[in-house]
């Protein structure tokens, strides 16, 4: 592999060991995969995790290269009481996050603790060369900012914070960036256009399964999509599947038009989505098999304003029926944002919490909790995926849009839609 | 019987193998205290020093933090062989230092079977059936 001069000089310690260290890590990353030569990149985001020896040695005299951000932890720090984890499991795993602390300061790595990068200034433009750990993220850089980011284990991202540099490999290539699998509404059925972001997700979930690390290219949304959609659609595809990218004809930038998105080439498979496959996804995502629901929980990925303002206009005054749940789950600004906006207080009079920097879902430690919920319901496919997968079964999910989980958890029962529509 | 493949990270290392012919995801799938697999064909089996064989790497991309871990504890593996390592197999195989080996000229889920003596030379880029 090339390395210019000064790559030669930070692999040979001019820039003292961490940066020495760091750049072995990333020449290693490149042999693996034959890449040509490195890229400088401005933009990582970090999984929090590290091996407090390996992380000592990393950055050792060293200082961050790029704006990066943090991802979450997986309970509340702050408030952990009160979202009902024990005592021994929270304090021991606060202490281990303690061990790495001093050296992410000392880096100077942004403190965000969000999943959400984009809401707190990680914003990469079209063709910036990044690279972030957690899917959801590196799925929607890729496809609705179209930055190019690699698909690479959590050190990755680390190393390339603290050099700047990232191997040319994966879906950094312009000839890797092109759909594989084109993906059409049965229009006799179902209009994409129709589809709240809850369906989209769900949509979304059910391909990820028969694409897995190929690229969709979706044909058949007339009207432009929200920010919440594109999340929606961006993050089931790295959990069902392994996909870093996806297309939408007409709207995301390498899709102009169809032949755009796939490089000139066919696409391998037409995937057609109607109420079979909608009802397919529906069924992936609800495992309860009676009207029970213990807790709701959103935010996944973290909640934006104005998925806040829907929550709260959901809610519309009512209160949670006793003993059940309800949680939120955000980055710092982005609560301190809702909270001068009003809409942390409404949440809380109804006897729900907002969850800070943490992920309140697949990250949850769920068998740590006082009391283990026996539903858990949600309008993030990724979020139901990981509690059926991480508690092999034992936590029942229920899937829905924000009003059908708010009306539920406010009747003390499921009165949510029995089927996709 | 010999194969040959290529190199993901450098060493030798002599073991018996344990086979899944899955993907795996180390995080929620090894227990980097014991060893032991939690999910997979293999659940219930420990990888510590096995030359543990597997499809490819899928999932979180915080395995490879895990798999330190596992081998801080004395439980990993003591070298690594998969059909053909993605980016996050990759930095477990870089991180650790564990031998490990892709791309062999003949399937390595089909030719190896879990019990099997292998000799592993990564920096040969090698693997024998003893």
């Amino acid at each position: 592999m090339y390395l210019t001069k000064e790559e030669e000089s930070m692999l040979s310690g001019k820039y003292g060991p961490g940066v020495a260290k760091s750049m072995d890590v990333v020449v290693k990353w490149g042999e693996v995969f034959d890449a040509e030569r490195l890229v400088d990149v401005g933009s990582t985001h970090t999984l929090l995790g590290e091996p407090a020896e390996w992380l000592a040695e990393v950055s050792e005299g060293a200082q961050v290269r790029t704006v990066s951000t943090m991802h979450v932890t997986n309970f509340d720090y702050e408030n952990w009481e009160k979202q009902g984890v024990k005592r021994s499991w929270a304090e021991w795993q606060i202490a281990e996050t303690n061990k790495c602390v001093p050296y992410y300061k000392s880096l100077g790595l942004l403190q965000t603790y969000t999943c959400g990068p984009y809401m707190v200034g990680n914003v990469p433009k079209q063709k910036d060369y990044i690279n972030w750990s957690g899917t959801s993220g590196v799925i929607i850089s890729n496809s609705v900012f179209a930055a190019r980011a690699p698909r690479v284990g959590a050190p990755g991202s680390m190393v390339t914070a603290i050099t700047g540099k990232a191997p040319l490999v994966g879906h950094m290539k312009e000839e890797n960036r092109y759909g594989q699998i084109l993906v059409q509404p049965e229009k006799s059925q179902v209009n994409f256009d129709d589809f709240s972001k809850e369906d989209i997700g769900m949509m979304s979930y059910y391909l990820a399964g028969l694409a897995g690390e190929r690229t969709c290219v979706f044909d058949g949304f007339a009207n432009r999509l929200s920010f919440e959609k594109c999340k929606f659609l961006a993050s089931p595809l790295g959990v069902a599947g392994s996909g870093s990218m996806f297309h939408v004809v007409g709207f995301t930038p390498e899709a102009p038009t169809m032949e755009a998105a796939f490089g000139g080439k066919k696409p391998q498979e037409t995937i057609t989505v109607g109420d079979k496959e909608m009802q397919a996804g529906w069924e992936i995502m609800n495992t309860a098999t009676n009207d029970e629901v213990d807790l709701v929980t959103f935010g996944c990925p973290h909640f934006s304003i104005t998925e806040f303002k829907e929550l709260v206009a959901a809610l519309n005054g009512r209160k949670i029926k006793e003993g059940k749940r309800l949680w939120v789950s955000c980055g710092l600004d982005m609560y301190n944002l809702a909270n001068r906006m009003g809409l942390i207080k409404p949440i809380e009079d109804a006897g729900g919490i907002v969850l800070k920097g943490c992920c309140a879902g697949p990250l949850t430690p769920w068998f740590e909790l006082e009391n283990v919920p026996k539903v858990v319901a949600t309008n993030s496919t990724r979020c139901a995926s990981y509690i059926t997968g991480g508690t092999a079964g034992a936590i029942k999910t229920r899937y829905g849009s924000v009003k059908e989980c708010i009306d539920s958890i406010v009747e003390g029962r499921w009165v949510g839609k029995e089927g996709w529509k | 019987m010999k194969f040959t493949g290529h190199k993901v990270c450098g060493g030798k290392a002599e073991g018996e193998a344990l086979v899944s012919q899955g993907a795996i995801s180390f995080f929620g799938g090894l227990n980097p205290a014991t060893g032991e697999l939690n999910q997979g064909d293999q659940k219930g089996k420990n990888v510590k020093d096995k030359i543990f064989v597997f499809k490819q790497s899928k999932g979180s991309t915080l395995a490879p933090y895990i798999v330190f871990g596992a081998r801080k504890n004395g439980v990993a593996p003591k070298a690594l062989i998969c059909q053909e390592a993605d980016g996050v197999a990759a930095m477990v195989a870089i991180v650790t230092g564990i031998p490990t080996l892709d791309k062999l000229d003949k399937d390595p889920l089909t030719n190896i079977k879990t019990g099997d003596k292998l000799r592993v030379d990564a920096d040969a880029g090698t693997v024998e059936i003893l």
